[in-house]
């Protein structure tokens, strides 16, 4: 004690009196003021209209009530899209609604009876089933014509190809006495054309490959050019 | 069916168009210069008095030659320079097979210069018989272009 009054006079100097109080039994009858507190009230409207809840509705109100707020959006509706519709296309709203087709009455239910009156049976169109075999007969010929000819084109260049390889295949063979002996180059060459050979100097640069064109040019300039002045320039050169 | 039909016909008349190429194409040319290849290398044979069994070993050596000298004029063609160079490296190479085979280095040599003379001799008919295709009397042979190769 003497401490705190050291360190805290203040504090020391308080005293040490409880300062809230309650009533007497306050706690004893605390949980029945509590239940009393939450028990119900009693009924506040009058004795005599505890029945009724203050509104009133006409006679039917409820079983029109859902025809009369359906009929209301569909009213909304239709009048919204019609709007938009004029709004987007003046002339798609123009259109009239109404339908252009008219058929007499009852027309339909009188329609398969008088189809079934009416005279004569119905045409029936057929398919020339006939023809259509014969040409389908003509199809597959054709197409084995082609391929048989191609087959035969193909072994006729075969077979021409291979007799031409195998006059080749004579030439190596000729390797006997005799063979070498008689061999003339003369006339083998004769056995070619002059084109042949011709190709055989091109394709080696050959001086003597031939250009029939430009021979051809050269004979159409050197006609024009007299064999007096020609005779001049050989003349010349030697 | 119609369009297997179609495409047969097709087929048929695109493979008629390209067998219907004129004599003398790429295909025909390089059959024709095989064969004068082998004329070639016969008339060698026959101007070497090279025999049946020597004419066996030399076959097939020549033949190799005969196509690598071709490969190589065909390819230097426009180069004369090159062209000799290279037919030169090509002989040096074969002159030994040919000097085996043939069993003299002068038989060796010697088929070098038949080739040339074969070569001069294809020219010499070539131009013949292009003469005598035109028409015209073919002059006599002392005054005719003879030259080697090129």
């Amino acid at each position: 004690m003497n401490e705190l009054r050291e360190l805290a006079p203040a504090l020391a100097e308080i005293s040490h009196a409880t300062v809230f109080q309650v009533p007497e039994g306050y706690f004893e009858q605390l949980t029945g003021d509590i239940l009393l507190s939450i028990q119900p009230e009693p009924d506040v409207l009058p004795a005599g209209n505890n029945k009724k809840n203050g509104f009133e509705v006409p006679a039917g109100y409820f079983d029109g009530l859902a025809g009369s707020i359906l009929n209301r959006i569909k009213t909304e509706e239709l009048s919204g899209a019609r709007e938009e519709i004029a709004v987007l296309s003046p002339t798609l709203a123009g259109i009239s609604r109404e339908m252009p087709f008219q058929v007499p009455r009852s027309y339909f239910d009188q329609l398969p009876q008088r189809v079934l009156n009416q005279n004569g049976e119905a045409k029936v169109v057929q398919m020339n089933v006939r023809r259509t075999r014969v040409i389908s007969r003509w199809v597959k010929i054709a197409a084995a014509a082609c391929i048989t000819g191609i087959l035969a084109f193909g072994a006729y260049k075969m077979i021409n190809r291979n007799s031409s390889g195998n006059g080749g295949t004579e030439l190596a063979k000729g390797t006997t006495q005799e063979q070498i002996k008689n061999f003339d180059l003369d006339s083998e060459l004769e056995k070619l054309t002059s084109a042949d050979l011709n190709n055989y100097l091109c394709e080696t640069g050959d001086i003597a490959c031939n250009d029939d064109k430009k021979d051809e040019e050269l004979n159409k300039q050197l006609s024009e050019i007299s064999d007096e002045d020609l005779s001049k320039y050989l003349e010349g050169t030697n | 069916m119609k369009k297997l039909l179609f495409i047969l016909l097709i087929s048929a008349f695109g493979g008629g168009a390209l067998y219907a190429q004129p004599p003398g194409g790429n295909d025909d040319a390089a059959t024709k210069a095989e064969i004068i290849k082998i004329l070639i290398r016969r008339e060698i044979i026959k101007r070497l008095d090279i025999t049946p069994d020597e004419a066996q070993k030399f076959t097939p050596i020549f033949d190799k030659y005969q196509d690598e000298w071709f490969e190589a004029v065909k390819v230097n063609k426009n180069d004369v320079i090159k062209r000799t160079e290279e037919v030169l490296k090509i002989q040096k190479r074969f002159k030994p097979d040919f000097q085996r085979v043939l069993n003299s280095e002068d038989r060796a040599n010697r088929v070098f210069k038949a080739h040339e003379n074969v070569i001069d001799k294809i020219r010499d008919k070539a131009e013949r018989m292009r003469e005598k295709r035109q028409g015209g009397t073919p002059p006599p042979r002392g005054e005719r272009r003879i030259g080697r190769n090129f």
